[in-house]
């Protein structure tokens, strides 16, 4: 076995072997257990595949992209799930990183601060959203009664096809952000302690260390950071399957929603593959120019 | 960073703090104080802060007793410790070596990998859940943990996330190793795992929170009552009708009690980096 | 030292639960060797038939109501049948339970018999993952139960579904505020029409109280559960006899009055689009349109109250209620010869003595006529109001393929509605979206 597998791979070094040996155990995983099912989805989306009668599967060609192409519901989440994106992401790294360098403190107590951040991402989104719909509730809500002691409103929140996913969004950042806080302390607590105290020496101010410590200190993390939001901010389902549905007047409606109400509730797994198909599409498109843009700049 | 603090600037520090707090913990107030209240009492303070004001009942446990009493808490609590303690210990080391692996050494076709890898992060759940039930029931693996536990261990997200945090440590660390003939496997375990440890604290928490919460894959893999996870068994509070949301607030407060022991457990691990240049100790 | 300990303690409790949670999964080939597996231990090896069945409730007083039938249906069938019952979690909208079965339809793993929803039978008929099972009961038995399930259950004109327990709809009052405003409610025989409904609730309507509550929150299946029979009442529906077309009925003249008096009630504000959970207990509002799960949530709250019939359209039309609920099916994956013994299984879980204690489990109204007279309580005030809702005037929803579509696409409208689009306008794109999604023209 070894030998000739040797033979076939001359040029493979020790560090290349090592290097295949340590991903062998997650790539066998992920190719299992993730690339054959997505795999099989691609392949669902050129059927009919209705997920009751899997027997009478058939190859029906590109039917169901051209039967998308028609979907205005389809097109509408895809604006509302890129409007999601594009307000959630900035926000979310924006609170995520001002906590963690909040908390990345040595006082009393602060590890209880950080539970107290950490609080909402404890929750399942579930219970998270059923909460945010009472305090959310246009009529006796918390919120509005908060508001209107200020003189302020009241609003319709969730009730407003305008101000639906803006509610959505406050309520995704406020959750997600204590997930990102996590990984920016643990991000902070790898700079090197010396780098601060060189700097401090040289009488640095706390701004400058900031800008030529912290963050070129965080580059890599920040990278992750802001891909990971960008990938589970467009597979955003939970809080309007919970709270609005996807409405008023589809205001709400996600791509994954979509993907899941059709492929689960409607049964029409081959329309929903075809869906899943483009959203991967979009998404790999935009993570592939995000990456570039990052690198770029990581490279000045 | 800083030096000593003074004790007005500690102050304010400390207002800052407890306020943001409040934004953020006022969810999970709300909950624990409604655990001890009936439904009528929930649902006439839910309109005001009263919600977040304790009101005790002659019983001040009973919704806790009567979701003990109903559920089998414990027995599903303990299956999901379970499964999830093997899929982080798995996960951890299976993505951190990975991780590492992209970060540091060479392989040929190792970009071309690391962008499926990637790739694949971006696929939703939803969309792949049926054929990977296909799969494991192909396997032979229904109603038993190593369906919750195989598909879980590999992740894209924290191989990639592992992979960015190695890249920040400084490569001089492992030069010394490499030159004192070290194999990759024990300057990985013994030299970068050590340095790394706020992250796989983090890891630890993320992943268990996730699966702690998990509901719709368990129930579909998973038939066996006694096998039940917490999510599960935490399922009938929402369906017995009416429901009874005194009982609902007192089962979630029973359930978030584990991650709240795991997450300050893990603190420990925050401690290094700036913090030790800080204050004294 | 104590964390210490504790943390050990952890890990051991671990390992331990999880060497037996593999060793035993490991072996288990699929769900039916386990439930296999399980049986025999119990009952040592003999010769009765094994039956496998799939319910929806897991530690629920419901859910421990299957448990003990299924098991007085393996003493009085010792040695003839032995059911086993795996009780399947769901969230509240059956995510969970649905998305195992339809699993199961893909993989071939479905049990003998197992629950489906009443309104998602013409789907498994139509796919064929359920079969007819009218031929294993008798003409007189069929007679005994309320006319809506079986009307629920019928597809194609084949019976495919029974259950045991059936729901109801009507509108519950606040006695004492009725009382003060002078108001007379309706008798179960003489429903309001729409305009005293809307009259009594402009009377009761004050600055701190609805006249009405009506669950406009939700966006689900409630929204089509409980305005359907004001549709029927006009003699129509959301879709043809067949089941297929939408157009004409869905924005038909019917269901546009009906989205307009809805819009008309949170107009003059007697009704909140978004009222409060519990509003009617609470006193906040003076009549409530809910279900029969209302009874129990009630007697948490310090409330006078009473139970009217369903409003009917207006003065001509018929009087119309709603029904239906969770019923037994016979899967296609059960052989052949086990067909009898899965037909007795599903006579047991829907009998007379089953409706009864399934009300007194959960307080859903029983699908039989001779469990109604079992029960006391529907032998008077206030609920004897379902029993002749349910006996006289209930009509299930649309027994279709395209069920899902249909309810979403109407729940979606109505609350299209109540966020500023015309009732006609909603229900055209409803209409739209609905040939759309199901390929119909």
């Amino acid at each position: 076995m070894k030998s000739s597998a040797a033979v076939k791979r001359k040029k493979l070094t020790k560090e290349n072997w090592t290097g295949l040996a340590f991903i062998t155990p997650a790539a066998v995983l992920l190719f299992i257990f993730l690339f054959i099912p997505f795999l099989m989805t691609l392949g669902y989306s050129f059927t009919n595949y209705n997920i009751l009668k899997p027997q009478a599967m058939e190859f029906i060609g590109l039917k169901n992209f051209i039967k998308l192409t028609q979907d205005t519901v389809f097109m509408k989440s895809i604006i509302n799930t890129f409007v999601f994106v594009l307000l959630v992401v900035p926000i979310q790294v924006g609170l995520a990183l001002g906590l963690a360098l909040l908390i990345n403190k040595k006082l009393k107590g602060i590890s209880v601060f950080r539970m107290a951040f950490f609080a909402p991402t404890v929750l399942s989104l579930v219970v998270v959203s059923i909460l945010w719909t009472y305090i959310y509730n246009p009529n006796n809500g918390l919120l509005n009664s908060l508001l209107g002691s200020v003189g302020i409103g009241p609003f319709k929140f969730l009730n407003d096809p305008k101000t639906a996913m803006l509610c959505i969004v406050i309520l995704s950042a406020w959750q997600g952000c204590g997930f990102q806080m996590m990984i920016f302390l643990s991000g902070l607590q790898d700079i090197p302690a010396y780098l601060y105290e060189a700097a401090a020496v040289d009488g640095a101010t706390p701004f400058q260390q900031f800008r030529n410590i912290t963050i070129p200190g965080l580059r890599n993390i920040t990278v992750f950071i802001s891909l990971s939001i960008v990938v589970s901010a467009f597979q955003l389902i939970v809080q309007p399957m919970m709270m609005t549905g996807g409405g008023p007047q589809n205001s709400t409606m996600t791509i994954v929603y979509e993907i899941y109400q059709t492929g689960f509730k409607y049964s029409q797994m081959g329309y929903a593959s075809a869906m899943a198909f483009v959203f991967t599409l979009l998404v790999l498109i935009i993570t592939l120019i995000q990456n570039k843009i990052t690198s770029k700049s990581n490279e000045d | 960073m800083q030096r000593k603090m003074t004790t007005s600037r500690k102050v304010v520090n400390y207002i800052v703090l407890i306020v943001i707090a409040l934004v953020f913990m006022f969810p999970l107030l709300w909950m624990v104080m409604s655990s001890f209240k009936d439904d009528a009492k929930i649902f006439t303070d839910i309109t005001s802060l009263k919600a977040f004001i304790p009101s005790f009942n002659a019983d001040v446990f009973f919704n806790y007793k009567e979701v003990i009493n109903k559920l089998p808490l414990l027995q599903a609590m303990l299956n999901s410790f379970g499964y999830i303690a093997v899929i982080i210990i798995l996960g951890l080391t299976v993505n951190s070596m990975a991780g590492y692996a992209f970060a540091r050494l060479k392989f040929p076709k190792k970009n071309l990998i690391f962008s499926i890898i990637l790739a694949v992060m971006i696929i939703p759940a939803q969309t792949v859940m049926l054929p990977q039930f296909s799969i494991i029931y192909r396997m032979g693996l229904s109603n038993s943990y190593l369906a919750l536990i195989l598909p879980a261990i590999a992740s894209p997200m924290y191989i990639f996330l592992f992979r960015q945090n190695f890249m920040g440590i400084p490569e001089s660390i492992e030069e010394a190793a490499k030159i004192d003939g070290a194999s990759a496997l024990r300057t990985f375990f013994q030299l970068i795992v050590p340095l790394a440890k706020p992250v796989y604290a983090t890891v630890t928490i993320l992943v268990f929170i996730a699966y702690w919460n998990d509901f719709v894959w368990p129930v579909m893999v998973i038939s066996d009552t006694t096998k039940q996870t917490i999510q599960m068994a935490l399922s009938s509070l929402f369906n017995i009708q009416p429901v009874n949301y005194g009982n609902v607030m007192a089962g979630l407060t029973i359930v978030t009690i584990p991650v709240l022991i795991l997450f300050l457990s893990m603190q420990k691990y925050y401690v290094a980096g700036i913090a030790s240049t800080g204050a004294k100790n | 030292m104590k964390k210490r300990l504790l943390g050990l303690t952890l890990a051991a409790v671990m390992a331990g639960s999880l060497l037996a949670g593999c060793g035993n999964g490991g072996n288990s080939g699929s769900e039916g060797a386990k439930a296999e597996d399980t049986a025999k231990t119990e009952e040592g090896a003999d010769d009765s038939e094994e039956l496998s069945i799939w319910v929806h409730e897991t530690d629920s007083a419901e859910g421990q109501l299957y448990k003990a039938l299924v098991d007085e249906f393996n003493e009085q069938n010792k040695g003839k049948y032995h059911a086993v019952l795996t009780q399947i979690a769901r969230s509240g909208d059956a995510g969970g339970y649905d998305d195992k079965v339809n699993a199961a339809i893909s993989n071939g793993g479905l049990p003998d018999v197992f629950t489906v929803d009443g309104v998602t039978v013409a789907k498994y008929a139509e796919a064929e993952a359920i079969v007819p099972i009218g031929d294993y009961f008798e003409e007189a038995d069929l007679k005994d139960f309320n006319p809506s399930i079986i009307q629920q259950g019928t597809y194609d004109s084949k019976l495919y579904t029974l259950g045991a327990m059936d729901s109801s709809v009507g509108i519950f009052y606040n006695k004492d505020m009725f009382e003060a405003a002078g108001i007379t409610p309706a008798t179960k025989e003489n429903p309001w029409t729409l305009e005293e409904l809307t009259s009594a609730a402009e009377k009761l309507t004050t600055d701190e109280c609805y006249g009405l509550t009506m669950s406009l929150g939700s966006k689900d299946e409630t929204l089509i559960y409980f305005f359907l029979p004001l549709i029927q009442s006009q003699s129509s529906n959301v879709i043809d006899e067949a089941g297929v077309k939408a157009d004409g009925y869905l924005n038909g003249d019917a269901a546009v009055n009906t989205l307009t008096w809805i819009k008309d009630m949170v107009d003059k504000g007697y009704v909140s689009a978004t009222p409060a959970d519990n509003c009617f207990g609470l006193g906040q509002c003076a009549m409530a349109i809910s279900g029969s799960w209302e009874p129990g949530n009630l007697a948490k709250y310090d409330i006078n109250w009473g139970l009217m019939p369903m409003a009917k359209y207006d003065a001509d039309a018929q009087p119309a209620s709603a029904c239906g609920s969770w019923t037994f099916a016979m899967s296609s994956n059960c052989a052949e010869e086990k067909r009898d013994g899965a037909a007795e299984l599903i006579k047991f879980m829907t009998s007379a003595d089953a409706g009864k204690r399934m009300y007194e489990a959960n307080a859903m109204p029983p699908a039989r006529q001779s469990a109604f007279n079992e029960i006391e309580a529907f032998g008077k005030e206030p609920l004897d109001v379902f029993q002749y809702q349910l006996a006289n005037t209930a009509q299930s929803r649309p027994v279709s393929v395209n069920y899902a579509v249909l309810s979403n696409q109407f729940a979606t409208a109505v609350q299209n509605v109540l966020t500023g689009m015309e009732p006609k306008e909603a229900l055209d794109e409803a209409v739209t979206q609905y040939n759309f999604q199901t390929d119909t023209e």
